[in-house]
């Protein structure tokens, strides 16, 4: 059975992450150790099986159905309703994005926040995704972009929550002073 | 006491309390749609408005924009996976795994009408209960919380129906993620990196927010289509629901206690009664294999308790001047501006108060549920837009959902380090409600684990009530590995 790395990889950075907390466990009190020690020690004994059983490929197959699971009707059911969505997704021409595409406009989305602020990342973001993604005239992912900020500025006015206004807003302010 | 009762309802035909109140709903139900707000901060934004009304409207405005809040919650929970109070976060488990099956409709009308009874339930046990108030709220100390958090928990096995094994490892992460952070015990920071943000613990609304909802909107952008995969109208089903509800009228009334009880502990919160009320019903169930891919049960159980939890909540903070839950200290607040002191004085010199409080709480839900049932046909149209079209709006609601609960950039950051992990976890079969039920339980178990050992040491196990939770959830659990292995 071929491996897939993606598993292998997720189920390793699990492993790192419960052995880097199981590490610093050790670093404190009695007292303030043994509840997660209690649960790290099971959880890493957990995540180092699940990743071996995920490298030898016999083992994988049954770690992926729990070793117990049967078809069952329900998901004969599921797997045909994922089959007509798929086939429905298609022929509305709503065909899906390519995984690290889907990521990248949400990793655009964060940076142009964390640079330019909340309401012009969120106005451009839309502006641009429903121009490009979705295939809409311009005319519409504009009127989507500006309704939605106004929508934004109101709630976060009404929720007295300040508005966070990016890196090179504060930097200027700070050359202006 | 009945003439009270029936002149404090009287009142309600008074414009301006009518007024209050549909205006209360309508502001619960944007507030409770809008994620990472909820009901604490929604009452923290109109206290200052009441500063100068009287007092039966501000708090019918106050308690009717609450109780409409859960109900709110659970339409984005449904319809978009995203829960729109932190209390909705079991809903999201049934009622997303629904609308892509196209029952939108139908997971609203069961949500609205548990929600209604599940409130009407808390305020029957609440007059009830006015007489014996005291010795059932200390009836309640840290070994009972804790075997309650060990009851959630238990939610874990009966999730993870896949893969045991990955099932108990996200659980078992999201137990550990709780615990970054101060230790209370022991004042120990643990976990921290050496991280300012992490030293008060991660805020789960951010993580809840990620893993579910912006997850979600990810994997409609890679899997195409809609969310629903129907192609009828899934706002028809909305009779079917609220006949669903009525269908399992014992689970309502069962999950409607628990949420109860559970509001009754001060400072619990509803978070803990939605996950064990799921936890119980997902126990009891006949079919337990169908939660979590989209059973009404697990709609229904949630709601009621989160809803009933309000009654449960007013017993210690009318009674004796504790919240019960973090939205009632600021109604507590509310009492104090209004010169009322809670308390056995409250039960005598203002009854007619309490009483205008209980009738609130009635209508609101009844009427919250009409409002936001009567809007669910436009609503469901949501899950049949592209996802092209909806995801971007779901990424950026989610982002600020994450920001408004704070204030801070960071969970913004977060919120999408959850969401990718989402997506991984949810493709390589990594359960996500696991890890959020360790992450909501984990660091209260801790802390009630550390109080109980410290008062009453091993023996903390024995107390009645903690033996009875004991026994009901290892019974429970038997109970559910056992049908699900069947």
């Amino acid at each position: 059975m071929k491996k897939e790395w993606g598993r292998i990889l997720f189920a390793a950075g699990i492993v790192a992450l419960v052995s880097w907390i199981t590490a610093f466990t050790f670093q404190y009190r009695p007292r303030a150790r043994l509840v997660p020690l209690v649960i790290a020690l099971p959880t890493l004994a957990l995540a180092v099986y699940q990743m071996l059983s995920e490298i030898s490929p016999a083992r994988a197959r049954e770690g992926r159905t729990g070793g117990t699971e049967r078809p069952t009707l329900f998901k004969v059911g599921t797997a045909a309703r994922e089959i007509i969505s798929h086939a429905r997704a298609a022929e509305s021409g709503g065909r899906g994005m390519e995984p690290p595409r889907a990521v990248a406009w949400l990793a655009a989305l964060v940076a142009s926040i964390w640079l330019a602020g909340i309401l012009p990342s969120v106005a451009l973001f839309l502006l641009l995704f429903i121009r490009s993604e979705a295939s809409r005239s311009w005319l519409f992912a504009l009127a989507a972009a500006f309704a939605a900020s106004i929508a934004i500025y109101g709630s976060l006015a009404l929720l007295c929550v300040e508005m966070y206004q990016g890196f090179l807003r504060s930097l200027m302010q700070s050359g202006a002073g | 006491m009945a003439h009270v009762a029936f002149e404090a309802l009287y009142g309600f035909l008074s414009w301006n309390l009518a007024l209050y109140l549909a205006a209360g709903v309508m502001l619960g139900l944007v507030f409770g749609i809008l994620p990472g707000v909820g009901g604490t901060v929604a009452l923290a934004i109109l206290l200052p408005l009441t500063y100068q009304m009287e007092t039966h409207p501000a708090l019918v405005l106050l308690i009717a924009t609450h109780s409409a809040v859960m109900f709110g919650g659970a339409i984005s929970a449904i319809l978009i996976n995203t829960p729109g109070t932190s209390q909705n976060v079991a809903t999201c488990f049934d009622g997303f795994p629904l609308a892509r099956q196209g029952r939108a409709g139908e997971a609203l009308g069961a949500a609205g009408t548990a929600s209604a009874l599940g409130g009407i339930f808390g305020v029957v046990i609440l007059v009830l209960v006015i007489p014996v108030m005291r010795s059932l709220v200390l009836a309640f100390g840290s070994p009972e919380y804790f075997m309650l958090c060990i009851a959630g928990l238990t939610v874990i096995a009966g999730m993870s129906r896949g893969s045991m094994v990955k099932g108990l490892i996200s659980g078992g992460l999201g137990v550990l993620l709780s615990l970054v952070g101060w230790d209370q015990a022991t004042g120990q920071l643990r976990f921290t990196g050496g991280l300012l943000y992490l030293y008060d613990g991660i805020d789960f609304v951010p993580v809840v927010i990620g893993l579910f909802a912006l997850s979600e909107a990810m994997q409609l952008l890679i899997r195409g289509g809609a969310i629903s995969s129907a192609t009828h109208s899934s706002g028809r089903g909305v009779m079917k629901g609220i006949g669903e509800a009525f269908r399992n009228i014992s689970l309502v009334l069962r999950c409607s206690a628990v949420g109860t009880v559970i509001g009754m502990i001060p400072g619990v919160g509803g978070t803990v009664a939605n996950l064990v009320a799921y936890a119980h019903g997902l126990q009891s169930s006949r079919h337990p294999e169908k939660w979590g891919n989209g059973a009404i049960e697990g709609v229904i159980a949630p709601q009621s308790a989160i809803n009933a939890k309000d009654g449960g909540a007013l017993v210690p903070t009318l009674g004796f001047g504790i919240p019960g839950c973090e939205s009632t200290t600021i109604l507590l607040g509310a009492f104090i501006v209004h010169g009322l002191t809670p308390g056995p004085a409250m039960l005598g010199e203002h009854v007619d108060v309490v009483f205008v409080m209980i009738w609130t709480i009635v209508i609101a839900n009844l009427l919250a549920t009409a409002v936001g049932l009567a809007g669910a046909r436009p609503l469901v149209r949501l899950t049949h837009l592209p996802g092209t079209v909806l995801a971007p709006f779901i990424f950026v609601l989610c982002l600020l959902g994450a920001f408004a609960s704070r204030g801070v950039f960071v969970d913004i950051v977060l919120a999408a380090v959850a969401g990718l992990a989402g997506l991984a976890m949810k493709r390589f079969g990594y359960s996500r409600a696991a890890l959020v039920i360790g992450l909501i339980l984990g660091k209260t178990a801790e802390a009630n684990f550390h109080t109980s050992y410290q008062a009453y040491g091993w023996s903390f196990w024995l107390r009645p009530i903690s033996v009875s939770l004991l026994v009901v959830t290892v019974a429970g659990l038997i109970l559910v590995l056992r049908r699900t292995r069947r």
